[in-house]
């Protein structure tokens, strides 16, 4: 049985992922810690931790080896970026423990300040972009072994539900987007103003033509299956800056709730998707616009290929696939 | 599906077999509720659930406080807590808070919810007043 000592955070952005993932590697006979990066810590750290130097973060990281030493596990295992793990904290775990030291990155936010001097100390970086990975192979990073890891969904938190009337109404529409309003986003959807749209999330009453179809709730968990499992169609469009290949976790998510996912077209869908049979892109707004009316107008297409794509899913990107994956390249 | 609220519930220690009567703290805007419902009626599918506004009124096993975090300002913290001053004490108890801001009360004791929510108020209001202070440009002003 292989200990794994999960460190990551998990705040409302997060989408549960570091549980799912705790629940992943459990699944595979795994025993696993969950070590929280903000949330769940004492009073004292939690105070410290909003204010981000070193004399604040040193409580945290004599708590996070005081737990190393307790649990002794076999991998010490990042998810989404190193927030708080100091470059000696990682150097008094290789000397003092025989753990590996592992960080899926998500974020990408790897170059910044302790971030990018905590590399050396790393045993094996998994990227969820593939244009990070020669980068950060090259040997002045002091990156060990750099891999691509994809984004992957839970068919039990991401699956089919049923819905009442209620939820049906509340939820249902012809487009729906969940996220946070940025311009990017804004100036998309503006041109979709002419379904019946609803965007969840914070933002999108900056723009006047959006702000009748802007919905201010937090939505997270069961809330957001049900509002998967009511649309048709839920873009993909990602929000992060420094995402040059990869994809987020919302394909994934939407395919696994039986949607048709509609995403931009990046390099990494290719990997794990057939594009045109289990996926739809779109390289403008307009396209977009004439892709959702098509589909609309041809809903047995849309699910045919939404079933394609569900299939694809459970069989390949599930966060078991993808912990098994890590864990294979981790061991041996 | 609710693999948050499993979670919290599993860190509070709280046995999912002997919940029969939850009472849910029903926030201002309609949908913390009925968001918060919907994930503890599929984890306690047998439980009656229902919620309270002011105070509780009756006996309960388990109680919910949504202390929602909306665009970073936690609009219901302070009726939520004087929700719980206001209730019963027996019925109150420890407490597990979260960044998603949600308050699983149990019939426990009392006093370890405030004393560490009043150090934590302690502590950041010193820390704010520390960093408002400002700090003397010294580099600067002997340039000048």
């Amino acid at each position: 049985m292989t200990n794994v000592l999960l460190a990551a955070s998990i705040t409302l952005a997060s989408g549960d992922v570091p549980l799912l993932i705790e629940k992943a590697l459990r699944q595979l006979n795994c025993r696993t810690f969950l070590f929280p990066l903000e949330e769940d810590l004492p009073v004292l750290d939690r105070v410290q931790y909003r204010n981000p130097n070193d004399f604040n973060r040193s409580r945290f990281n004599r708590r996070l080896l005081k737990s190393i030493k307790r649990f002794q596990p076999d991998i010490l295992f990042i998810y989404g970026s190193n927030w708080g793990i100091f470059p000696k904290t990682l150097q008094k775990i290789k000397d003092r423990t025989r753990c590996k030291v592992v960080v899926w990155e998500e974020n990408l936010y790897y170059w910044k300040w302790y971030q990018c001097m905590s590399f050396p100390y790393y045993d094996y970086f998994f990227s969820t972009d593939s244009y990070a990975v020669p980068l950060l192979s090259k040997p002045s990073t002091g990156l060990k072994h750099v891999y691509f890891l994809g984004q992957g969904c839970d068919p039990d938190e991401h699956g089919r539900v049923n819905l009442s009337e209620e939820d049906r109404k509340r939820f249902g529409a012809d487009v729906t987007f969940i996220g946070g309003g940025r311009p990017r986003r804004r100036r998309l959807f503006q041109h979709l103003t002419g379904y019946d749209l609803k965007l969840w999330g914070w933002g999108w009453d900056e723009s006047g033509i959006l702000k009748p179809y802007a919905i201010k709730e937090t939505v997270f968990g069961l809330k957001k299956t049900k509002i998967y499992s009511a649309t048709p169609i839920c873009p993909n469009l990602i929000s992060g800056l420094y995402q040059v290949n990869g994809i987020s976790v919302r394909g994934f998510e939407v395919a696994c709730c039986g949607r048709l996912p509609f995403c931009e077209p990046r390099e990494d869908l290719k990997r794990f998707f057939d594009i045109g049979s289990e996926v739809v892109t779109f390289d403008s707004p307009g396209d977009l616009k004439s892709k959702v009316a098509y589909y609309l107008s041809h809903p047995d297409e849309m699910e045919r290929m939404a079933e394609r794509a569900r299939q694809r899913v459970i069989s390949e990107h599930t966060y078991v696939h993808r912990m098994k994956e890590l864990l294979e390249i981790v061991l041996t | 599906m609710s693999v948050y609220l499993k979670y919290r519930l599993e860190k509070s220690n709280i046995p999912t077999g002997d919940i029969r009567d939850i009472r849910i703290y029903a926030a201002k805007e309609e949908w913390i509720f009925q968001d918060l419902r919907a994930e503890v009626v599929e984890i306690f599918p047998t439980a009656n659930v229902s919620s309270f506004e002011k105070m509780l009124d009756k006996r309960c096993d388990l109680v919910f406080i949504p202390f929602m975090s909306i665009a970073d300002t936690f609009r219901y913290k302070y009726s939520a807590l004087r929700a719980v001053l206001k209730s019963k004490p027996r019925y109150i108890g420890f407490y597990e808070f979260s960044k998603r801001h949600l308050l699983i009360v149990k019939r426990k004791s009392l006093p370890l919810f405030f004393t560490g929510k009043m150090i934590e108020y302690v502590l950041r209001f010193l820390l704010r007043i520390k960093n408002k202070i400002p700090r003397l440009k010294t580099r600067e002003m002997r340039q000048k």
